[in-house]
């Protein structure tokens, strides 16, 4: 589980606007860049490029 | 920033401690070893927080790794808070950096470029970094210790001890090479230590 007080502060490193978890808690998104970050046991790995693009955010 | 085991980070007394790193199992590391459990794998070039939200950024012996140390000081200023503070250790050269790196780059694929003291300064108050303090102090390297510390095949390890002893007198005398024969003992570098105040 991801603090909230990360959360707080945890931005996308590309747009840098907030960003939310994922309905199943598997990523980070950023709805914006549509980007998907994993969470890797219990740790964002906010890398550019190996963040999933994806068209539509709606569904995560 | 690049916290490694997270033995910088626990020298600053805080409320909270916000740790990243570009290694997976240093996080780990620790959040296991010494409770930091807030972390987050990132390039310090690119720093997934919001603008103004921390107190202070350290970054103690990496960014001499980094692509981009100018990125990486860019994105230093915009997480912090007005007033807050940039602590940033590294190695610096100030003579033959060219020679310096290269010794570097033999042993350590990773290494970019260490900096002269006068670039660091001159990075971050083109940011708006008020330099606050800055110190220089030696570092003796035991020679086997700091060559052998990634695992290099024996092939590898020779082949930084002949850099070492390829040098120049000149070289020889700025590192304070100890040799006894073929074989390097140690070899003395310099660190800084600087206090940025963003205003």
């Amino acid at each position: 589980m991801i603090k909230k007080e990360l959360l707080d502060v945890l931005a996308c490193p590309k747009c840098k606007e907030s960003i939310r978890v994922s309905k199943d808690e598997k990523h980070i998104v950023c709805d914006p860049c549509g980007l998907l970050y994993e969470i890797r046991e219990d740790i964002p790995v906010m890398l550019i490029d190996e963040a999933k693009q994806v068209e539509d955010t709606s569904a995560y | 920033m690049a916290c490694a085991a997270g033995h910088f980070a626990k020298t600053f007394s805080a409320d909270k401690i916000y740790t990243t790193d570009l290694s997976f199992n240093m996080l780990k590391t620790a959040r296991d070893s010494m409770g930091f459990d807030m972390p987050v794998l990132s390039r310090g070039e690119f720093l997934p927080y919001l603008d103004e939200v921390f107190d202070l950024v350290g970054c103690r012996i990496a960014m001499h790794h980094f692509m981009s140390p100018c990125m990486f000081i860019y994105e230093a200023f915009r997480v912090l808070k007005n007033s807050g503070y940039f602590v940033l250790i590294d190695s610096v050269v100030d003579f033959e950096d060219a020679e310096l790196n290269r010794l570097e780059l033999i042993r350590d694929s990773t290494h970019r470029r260490s900096l002269r003291m006068e670039e660091i300064i001159a990075l971050a108050e083109a940011e708006g970094f008020l330099l606050e303090t800055a110190q220089v102090f030696l570092k003796r390297h035991d020679f086997d210790e700091w060559a052998r510390r990634l695992n290099p095949s024996e092939e590898h390890y020779q082949s930084i001890v002949q850099a070492f002893l390829e040098l120049s007198a000149k070289m020889k005398k700025e590192l304070r090479l100890e040799t006894e024969g073929d074989k390097v003992i140690s070899y003395t570098d310099k660190k800084a230590l600087f206090v940025f105040k963003k205003v």
